[in-house]
């Protein structure tokens, strides 16, 4: 089966301001993604998660090496309006209600009134803020707002979800929630590749199929984790003897980064 | 879901940060009092409606005294329709309105005097003086007639009691008397500025008296005050001379600085040339060149005030437009490339959005420095109907009353400005962060 995004020789070298030689971010990265995957990339500050998810996105480019998705090259997956986007905070424009806000990617990609009416609607539902429609973002949560933005980025159902951190600032409690939602939303959004950076160990094994250890800068792939854990997942599986171990796995890997 | 609702106010963001880097010290000090906003946009459309009355009537243009005010009438359109703006603020959103027929009647009598006063003035038809029987050309031509035709006074009649009506109608819709709490705390919090003002006030007159100061070099404020109310006619009027060439200038001046903002975003090879040369120029004391721009456009033609308000006004509005359309975020522009957004779409959708803060808080300072340049260049000689010639002229003959009154309608013109401009901004971005507190 052909991968649906196919990273290939990576390398991300940052133009330092005066040596020339620059910060190396990323070295020599080799992966494939299958198409409905939930890969989480994980590592230590600083060690180029972000700017591979960038790069995947083709909001950077690469230094050198290739990054292709459905046979095409991320510039063009980009054209094509193939990735939806969730930052680590919620990035919702404040002179938008929370219902403009979602439609804002649909008024770009120029889906007729009723369309976006309809569309923005359903993901608000889907997120459980239909209530909110016409507020605007501060009046909601850290957590409502996060929530929009993920109805946002799955307004036109994009075929891969790239996910900075998006939980990062959440408190404990609401975060489990909201990893819960999450993958109850990629359940139903039959075929969506998710690409999620996160720091947190248990996050990562407990929503992926697979998790990607980086090392610290330059950050190389240390190594790829399968999480053969049962689907659908919910509070249990985090009790699970299998979640036990594949989290200190998870924990070895970048252990190993750091000492070498 | 248990999330409750988040409307805590303090929480500060970096727009309203940057925003107030920008010309923080003038904005800051003006908008000091939070949540009166609301109080502002009433006062300004007070003001307007009182002035658009006075501007439209041509009975009032000759023999009543305030009317003199009011009769180069250039800024008609201007007012009147500012004023809209400030009555769809202060009405607010329609499914609340609807609800309460109180503040429904009161919106539609302010609604009633708006459309009076636009046709008259947009469309040059004057629906009363339609209704009583008076030919239009007698309200377009300017009649000096010593006793006006019966007609034409009814009309007049009318149009004041409407007036009165909308003047009315905007109080209901204010309501002031539900806002006391607001007042309150605002008093509560500016108390020591208040007690301080009083007390410089007590001692300026107490001293004076006690220190046998000549009045002819401080005047004591009881004194000031009763000249004041005494030239009151004659000062709106030269006031409103001065005022409308601070209001042209600023129109001139922030217009093509935020256009050449705009532009200089657009097209970045244009900024990089000219940006350090405006933010050079913005260091000049440009109201040093009052008296060439005086022998330019000759010193009695308003042009040359306009001119100076106008090269004064423009470099704030520039920088500030540019500034704001740069400082966007990140992560919003990394959110319209992953749209793969058009340049346009990004500059409509967030660049200028996010621009309107910086551009209003460069336009609120702007108010202050065009009175500054109306006055400051009518000193250079010009029109004796403007209120720099009255301080200056009274200053020299030793009539520092009179000089005192008219700095206190300078003040008064330039905060009336000021109000104006914010309840523009007001109904521009209902959104942004200092109006949320009492939304």
């Amino acid at each position: 089966m052909t991968p649906i995004i196919s990273i290939q020789n990576l390398t991300k070298r940052f133009q330092g301001t005066d040596d020339g030689i620059g910060v190396l971010a990323l070295e020599n990265i080799n992966l494939d993604i299958q198409q409905g995957e939930f890969i989480s990339l994980i590592g230590p500050s600083g060690c180029g998660k972000s700017t591979l998810l960038r790069v995947i996105g083709d909001l950077i480019q690469p230094t050198s090496g290739n990054v292709i998705v459905n046979g095409k090259p991320a510039a063009q997956a980009r054209k094509d309006r193939e990735y939806g986007i969730v930052f680590q905070n919620a990035t919702l424009y404040d002179w938008r209600t929370i219902i403009k806000n979602v439609q804002l990617p649909l008024e770009i990609m120029r889906f007729s009134r009723d369309e976006r009416d309809r569309r923005a609607r359903e993901m608000l539902k889907l997120v459980e803020l239909g209530d909110f429609a016409d507020k605007y973002p501060w009046q909601l949560s850290g957590g409502m707002q996060q929530r929009v933005s993920i109805a946002r980025a799955l307004a036109f159902e994009p075929k891969i979800l790239l996910m900075d951190e998006p939980f990062g600032a959440l408190d404990e409690m609401t975060r489990e929630r909201m990893n819960n939602e999450l993958l109850s939303i990629w359940t139903r959004m039959e075929g969506m590749t998710v690409i999620f950076v996160t720091h947190s160990i248990a996050e990562a094994v407990y929503l992926s199929t697979r998790v990607v250890v980086l090392s610290p800068r330059p950050g190389r792939l240390s190594e790829v984790i399968d999480i053969p854990l049962p689907q659908p997942r919910d509070s249990k599986t985090r009790e699970m003897d299998e979640f036990f171990h594949l989290s200190t796995r998870v924990r070895n890997a970048l252990r190993f980064g750091v000492e070498t | 879901m248990t999330d409750s609702l988040n409307l805590t106010h303090g929480q500060s963001s970096d727009l309203q940060a940057a925003s107030a880097s920008v010309y923080s010290e003038a904005a800051d000090i003006v908008t000091a009092p939070r949540g009166m906003g609301r109080d502002f946009v009433a006062l300004a459309a007070i003001f307007l409606i009182v002035a658009t009355f006075h501007t439209q009537n041509p009975l009032l243009q000759y023999g009543l005294k305030f009317g003199q005010a009011f009769r180069n009438a250039t800024l008609q359109p201007v007012l009147a329709i500012t004023m809209l703006v400030c009555v769809w603020v202060l009405a607010g959103k329609w499914s609340a309105l609807k609800r309460h027929w109180v503040k429904l009647v009161a919106a539609g009598l302010v609604g009633l005097f708006v459309v009076h006063i636009l046709l008259a003035l947009l469309l040059h038809f004057n629906i009363l003086g339609a209704v009583f029987g008076v030919p239009q050309e007698i309200f377009l031509d300017q009649v000096a007639d010593e006793a006006p035709l019966d007609a034409l006074q009814s009309a007049l009649n009318v149009s004041m009691i409407l007036e009165y009506l909308a003047l009315v109608g905007v109080v209901i819709l204010w309501a002031p008397w539900k806002r006391l709490d607001t007042y309150a705390r605002a008093l509560r919090r500016n108390a020591a500025p208040l007690l301080v003002a009083v007390i410089v006030l007590v001692l300026w007159e107490v001293l004076i008296e006690v220190l046998n100061i000549q009045q002819f070099l401080l005047p004591r404020p009881s004194v000031i005050a009763s000249r004041f109310l005494e030239l009151y006619d004659q000062l709106v009027t030269v006031g409103w001379n001065t005022f409308q060439n601070a209001v042209w200038g600023f129109m001139l001046g922030c217009g093509l600085g935020i256009l050449t903002g705009l532009l200089s975003s657009r097209f970045v090879n244009f900024s990089k040339a000219l940006l350090p040369l405006a933010i050079a120029a913005n260091s000049v004391p440009i109201i040093a060149f009052a008296p060439i721009f005086n022998t330019w456009f000759g010193a009695l033609n308003p042009g040359s005030k306009v001119a100076i308000v106008g090269v004064l006004t423009y470099f704030p509005a520039m920088i500030s437009t540019v500034k704001g359309l740069n400082s966007v975020d990140y992560r919003s522009l990394e959110l319209m490339r992953s749209y793969a957004a058009t340049e346009w779409e990004i500059f409509r959708k967030l660049r200028l959005p996010s621009a309107l803060p910086f551009m209003f808080s460069a336009l609120k300072v702007a108010t202050t420095l065009s009175m500054i340049g109306a006055i400051v260049s009518e000193y250079f000689g010009g029109s004796t109907k403007g209120l720099g010639y009255r301080i200056r002229e009274d200053a020299q003959l030793f009539r520092y009353p009179e000089s005192w009154s008219a700095i206190i309608v300078a003040a008064l013109l330039g905060i009336l400005f000021y109000l104006v401009i914010s309840a523009i901004e007001r109904g521009l971005m209902p959104w942004h962060i200092s109006f949320r507190e009492d939304s």
